[in-house]
């Protein structure tokens, strides 16, 4: 589904965030990239949300060129891709059930439509008494619990979660990793940035688990689970 | 943030509108007022009609651009006239032949404003047949390279303030829509096209521009009243009370018109920058 070759991001000419990337991520595949601060992960994510531009190889998503893409190819990827923020970026002038209701509106949803999807996943994520409150005045946990609840109420191709279970307690975390897997399971293919390696051995073998380690920018293992 | 953007665009609003509404006035109190620019000729009795007719052809003749109407009032007009405004109970005091023989026929002459009245003037005295030539608007004649010259300095404040006004208010609306910039930006994640992203910013901005239209020509219409009122307390100034009067329908227009087009303007500059800032790839 998506496909790195070769991968080089530079900025100011000779800081290079990622080196030489290749791998590929499949449908109901479910890769954790782990590595320290400043390894390329955020860089990585960028490059595949389509915030920056790759300095050099080839990033594909069904065999055509990322780099290639015009505006409305761009917002077609973009509309089956969900996103977990590392620091949510939930909307405070919105309630959370309107937070969540973000992608199904830009994508011109039924309001019945949205109203089924978002109770779905408000109840899910037990979070329906929360639906008329706004950000602010909800746990970090519970703000992290709508973020992913927003990345996934469009029923996404790729999901990428940057650190999604940072802010949980274990029960929370293992809450949030099988719905993860569930998702993979159902054929979205879901890559999940942590520095947390110990959360990895909490995972089940009921999808095909990968972990690829960054260091530096560049890749130091691609092993399966 | 939006409450700056009313009331700068309020003020923004309430200026132009006033120069306007100034440069409206001062055109209709001196320089369209016709009727300041009237010479009035006493023709003599003794004048055939034809003597007349040919009379009234010179005068025409005389400058056909700053000549605007020449209009020939006949004694049975100004007995008329005079038989109108003499109240009933005297009716009889004159006689028709009494009349007849104390109005000379007169010629009404309206000149342009821009017209050079001493010339013309002095032209219309030297025409055989012409007992008397009056010209009421001397005083605006004296005055008019003020009034001018006036007008020419409301023309280029307005423009100028046009200029600087919607560059400000291009730049106000730009900052407006990046201090979203988290909000568009995260839409744009999501896939909303440019247009979906910022459609939010932007309509509320088109309110409150509506609002400040609004609060800006309200703002002008009080200038407007107090000034009159004042004029009005001042007996001398009573015929530019009478003549005063608020923004015509093209210069509402204008206002309109223009802070449309600064909407565009910036509509497009946005729409540029989300653009580029949010779609590289493209």
């Amino acid at each position: 589904m998506i496909s790195l070759k070769h991968v080089y991001k530079t900025y100011d000419s000779d800081r290079h965030a990622l080196r030489d990337i290749s791998f590929s991520l499949n449908s109901q595949e479910l890769i954790f990239l782990t590595g320290p601060s400043g390894a390329g992960k955020t860089t990585l994510f960028k490059l595949l949300s389509l915030q920056e531009k790759t300095s050099s190889g080839e990033l594909s998503c069904h065999n055509k060129s990322i780099s290639d893409f015009n505006l409305k190819q761009m917002v077609e990827y973009r509309r089956k891709l969900g996103i977990v923020f590392q620091d949510f970026r939930l909307l405070t002038e919105l309630n959370i059930f309107d937070n969540i209701a973000v992608p199904l509106k830009i994508q011109k949803y039924s309001k019945k439509e949205i109203s089924l999807a978002v109770e779905s996943v408000l109840e899910r994520f037990g979070l329906a008494e929360h639906a008329k409150s706004f950000p602010d005045y909800i746990s970090g946990g519970e703000k992290q619990r709508v973020a992913i609840a927003r990345a996934i109420v469009h029923k996404p191709d790729l999901l990428i979660a940057d650190e999604p279970t940072g802010n949980l307690d274990r029960k929370n975390a293992l809450s949030v990793l099988s719905i993860f897997q569930d998702l993979s399971a159902q054929g979205v293919a879901v890559m999940i940035a942590t520095h947390d390696e110990e959360f990895l051995k909490s995972t089940s073998s009921r999808t095909s688990i990968r972990q690829i380690h960054l260091d530096a920018g560049q890749v130091l293992r691609d092993q399966s689970l | 943030m939006k409450i700056i953007y009313i009331i700068f665009m309020s003020l923004c609003v309430g200026i132009l509108s006033s120069v306007l509404l100034v440069k409206q006035n001062t055109s209709i109190i001196f320089g369209d007022a016709s009727d300041l620019y009237t010479v009035n000729i006493s023709v003599d009795k003794s004048q055939s009609p034809e003597k007349i007719e040919s009379i009234l052809q010179e005068i025409k003749n005389i400058d056909k651009k700053q000549i605007r109407k020449v209009t020939l009032i006949s004694s049975q007009e100004l007995i008329a006239d005079v038989e109108k405004v003499l109240p009933n109970y005297s009716s009889g005091l004159f006689e028709k032949e009494e009349l007849e023989q104390i109005l000379n026929p007169a010629v009404e002459v309206q000149l342009s404003a821009e017209a050079n009245s001493a010339s013309i003037i002095e032209k219309m005295k030297m025409i055989t047949g012409i007992n008397q030539v009056v010209f009421s608007g001397d005083w605006v004649e004296k005055f008019k390279s003020i009034f001018t010259a006036a007008n020419q300095i409301l023309d280029t404040v307005f423009i100028l303030f046009f200029i600087i006004l919607s560059f400000l208010i291009t730049v106000l609306i730009r900052n407006l829509l990046i201090s979203t910039k988290e909000s568009i930006s995260l839409h744009t994640l999501m896939g909303a096209t440019p247009q979906q992203s910022f459609f939010k910013p932007f309509s509320q901005i088109m309110i409150a521009t509506f609002i400040s239209y609004i609060i800006g020509m309200a703002m002008t219409f009080l200038i407007g009243a107090v000034i009159r009122q004042k004029i009005s307390e001042n007996t001398d100034l009573g015929f530019i009370h009478d003549r005063m009067s608020f923004l015509n329908q093209n210069s509402l227009s204008l206002i309109a018109v223009g802070l449309i087009f600064n909407l565009v303007i910036s509509y497009g500059l946005s729409f540029m920058y989300i653009r580029k800032e949010f779609y590289k790839n493209d």
